[in-house]
């Protein structure tokens, strides 16, 4: 799973986090949100998902393997997701919610749905689904908490370069 | 269940860095030995795989594989049983190579005074033998694990480090220069990692994961010491779990008995046997193989094994820098403090080290930020942010041995019916002085890196190091301590003992290169007996 390390893959990633860091944000994959994958029974859940994992990931070029992995998880940890996801989709469209204000938000007038946030952030950010005992690695290296650094750090078991180059200032420091 | 006999000249219990360095060097002179280790075969290539694919990544055991017929403490497994008021935590292995697979790799050697705490501070215990009498071995040992490491952190060296030292991160530099200017001095840190290609092994490229695993063997571990002990000639039998001791008429030790998981029982005969099990299974061992003459467990005729368990009972700090460092950036531990390792106010209260934390911050930046309800471009630069100015730091403080802390039989059992570990801990006023102290050292440093946000750990909560010394000590004294200078029981003049467990003192360092050192002096003693 998620090995998959091609040269331009690498590169995109550190492009997207330098983009992203110096607050350019545009990349808006539509190609994405308009696709279900097959293995997803309810398109309309899906597409709220992803309406919300844009909001929550900034517009990320969200991948679609990961997506598909990601709210395929989602689901086999909740029953109710799926019914879910689309009641918060809506809440936050009716409202026109900014996404600096989602989580208050949700808590205070929505608290039925106020786990989802955190649940789809973790997934993207950490590439983790579920808790405790249950939880469950959907990727490692995708995960946005590295592409957000990948200019600077590497995952964990990834090298960094030849011996040494630690040495040099990080270019963002 | 079948009984089948093996033998050889000298049998080891227990193929952990400290038991296979011993085996190597026993084998090279030409002795038979034989290595009985309770775990199986453990694959780098498959624990990096594991690491990758397993989601709580900040548990170093989750990606080693656990087995209910040799079992160890694991996070929320209760193998471990509590009585004292501290409960007493460690990790390890019990697998080929043991628990050095996921270490730091940090291969300090004690101070000279480290060696007569009691004569020149009037605490603790003296060692049997000075820091002269072990350096050689001390180099010894570098040599086989290479280290790298700087020329001046205190502890004096006949010869020069097998290697360099290893490059200075970024992070490193800056908190070293910062420091300097208020009379901090900080340096490498002396480690089993290496800077150069060494011994067919290459060097460290910076993947920031020695704990809990280098993927490519630029630090050294025990499977490492496993793979060299049988290139030498010692055999290592697998998957064979050691539960029993036997002694003859002339209490000399006749054989030892080990289980397979499923319970066969086979019996070891041998001249010479070294229990290397690690310092809470050995004891644990002892006080199970009890008989008419012994009736507290071998070598334990004096109720001293188990006992004067010690650990670096650490209290920490984290802060936010006033400038990007990024840690993170080459291996996870890189630099420390010394100037608190040794003191005249050494008799009243505990001496420390200061360690610097270079772990990847990113996965705990991240899931903090996200339980704030933080998310979008927000997320993303406070990942960036958070994660470029955050330091933690930690004291490797002395803890004075009590005889009241302790190893002991638990009432659990595992799947073979081998009692789990009791423990009874607690951490005396002499090291809450030092970590009194050590907090206002971290006081000082924090505002010398015009630290905000700073957190301490809770002061009657304590940070235990898996450095596990003093529950075999060595010493002159056969009232109170295990064995003698030589690692030779008291009791069975062909039992001996070796792994961190001999050591007398825990001082201000990680145990292994120390642990090593003296295995390897004790292999002389074993060699001699054999001539
Ligand atoms: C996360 C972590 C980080 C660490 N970092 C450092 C560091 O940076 N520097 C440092 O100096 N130390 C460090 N340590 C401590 C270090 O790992 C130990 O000091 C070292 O492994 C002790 O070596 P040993 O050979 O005595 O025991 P071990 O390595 O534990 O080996 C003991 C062996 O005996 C076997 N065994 C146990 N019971 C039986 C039985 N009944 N029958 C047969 N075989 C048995 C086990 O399976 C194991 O293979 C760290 C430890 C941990 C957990
Ligand atoms: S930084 Fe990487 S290569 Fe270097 S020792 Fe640690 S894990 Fe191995």
């Amino acid at each position: 799973m998620n090995s998959n390390h091609s040269k331009s893959g690498v590169t995109r990633r550190g492009f997207l986090a330098a983009s992203l860091a110096a607050g350019s944000l545009t990349l808006i994959p539509h190609a994405l949100a308009s696709t279900t994958p097959q293995s997803v029974a309810d398109s309309d859940a899906y597409r709220a998902f992803i309406a919300v994992s844009q909001q929550i990931t900034a517009n990320t070029a969200l991948k679609p393997a990961m997506a598909e992995r990601l709210y395929l998880a989602l689901v086999r940890h909740d029953d109710s997701f799926a019914e879910r996801i689309k009641q918060l989709d809506s809440f936050i469209t009716a409202e026109a919610i900014a996404v600096s204000e989602l989580q208050a938000r949700v808590e205070a007038e929505a608290p039925e749905v106020k786990d989802l946030p955190p649940a789809i952030a973790t997934g993207w950010f950490e590439g983790l689904v579920g808790s405790g005992k249950d939880v469950e690695l959907i990727a490692f290296s995708e995960a946005l908490m590295y592409v957000a650094v990948a200019d600077v750090l590497k995952p964990p078991s990834y090298s960094l370069g030849e011996y040494g180059i630690w040495q040099n200032k990080p270019a963002k420091a | 269940m079948a009984q089948q006999t093996t033998s050889a000249d000298v049998v080891i219990v227990g193929s952990g860095v400290v038991g296979s360095l011993m085996a190597e060097k026993l084998a090279l002179s030409g002795i038979s030995v034989v290595i009985l280790e309770g775990g199986p075969r453990i694959d780098r290539n498959h624990v990096v795989a594991r690491f990758r694919h397993e989601a709580n990544k900040s548990d170093f055991m989750a990606p080693y594989p656990y087995n209910d017929w040799a079992p160890e403490p694991r996070k929320n497994n209760d193998y471990f049983q509590q009585e004292g008021p501290v409960p007493y935590s460690a990790s390890y292995i019990r697998g080929v190579g043991g628990t050095t697979w996921h270490w730091a790799g940090m291969a300090w050697r004690y101070l000279p005074n480290d060696f007569q705490l009691q004569s020149k501070y009037g605490v603790g215990r003296d060692w049997p033998f000075s820091y002269d009498d072990l350096e050689p071995f001390y180099y010894e040992a570098e040599v086989k694990m290479g280290v790298s490491g700087p020329l001046n952190n205190g502890s004096p060296r006949n010869k020069p480090f097998p290697m360099e030292p290893i490059a200075r991160s970024w992070a490193h530099q800056r908190v070293q220069e910062r420091l300097s200017q208020i009379g901090y001095e900080v340096t490498t840190n002396t480690v089993a990692r290496n800077s150069r290609n060494y011994d067919g092994r290459p060097a460290c490229c910076g993947n920031n994961n020695c704990m809990p695993i280098c993927p490519i063997d630029a630090q050294y571990h025990g499977g490492i010491s496993a793979q060299a002990a049988e290139r030498a000639g010692a055999k290592i039998i697998t998957e064979a779990v050691v539960y029993k001791i036997e002694h003859g008429a002339d209490d000399k030790i006749q054989a030892v008995h080990y289980y397979t998981p499923d319970k066969e029982s086979h019996r070891v005969t041998g001249k010479i046997f070294v229990l290397a099990a690690n310092a809470i299974e050995t004891p644990k061992l002892m006080l199970m193989s009890t008989s008419d003459k012994f009736a507290n467990g071998i070598g334990n005729s004096n109720d001293m094994v188990g006992r004067h368990l010690c650990d670096h009972p650490r209290t920490k700090v984290s802060f936010d820098v006033d400038e990007e460092i990024w840690p993170g950036r080459g291996p996870v531990s890189e630099y420390s403090i010394q100037s608190e390792r040794d003191g005249d106010w050494r008799g009243e209260e505990a001496a420390f080290r200061i360690d610097f934390s270079n772990s990847n911050p990113v996965a705990g930046v991240t899931s903090k930020l996200i339980s704030q309800g933080v998310y979008g471009k927000d997320l993303i630069a406070g990942i960036r942010q958070q994660s470029s100015v955050t330091l933690g730091l930690k004291n490797i403080v002395e803890q004075l041995s009590d005889p009241n802390n302790r190893v002991m039989l638990g009432d659990r059992r595992d799947s073979l019916g081998i009692p789990n570990p009791k423990f009874y801990f607690s951490v005396d006023d002499y090291t809450r002085r030092g970590n009194v102290r050590a907090r206002r050292v971290f006081q000082e440093i924090a505002e010398g890196l015009g630290g905000t946000n700073i957190k301490f750990m809770d002061e009657n909560k304590f940070s235990l190091a898996n450095h596990i010394t003093g529950t075999l000590g060595m010493g002159n004294d056969r009232a109170t301590t295990v064995c003698n200078g030589e690692g030779r029981s008291h009791d069975h003049e062909n039992l001996f003992l070796a792994g961190t467990g001999v050591l007398p003192t825990v001082a201000t360092v990680n145990s292994t290169l120390t642990a090593v050192a003296v295995g390897l002096r004790t292999a002389e003693f074993i060699m001699e007996d054999l001539a």
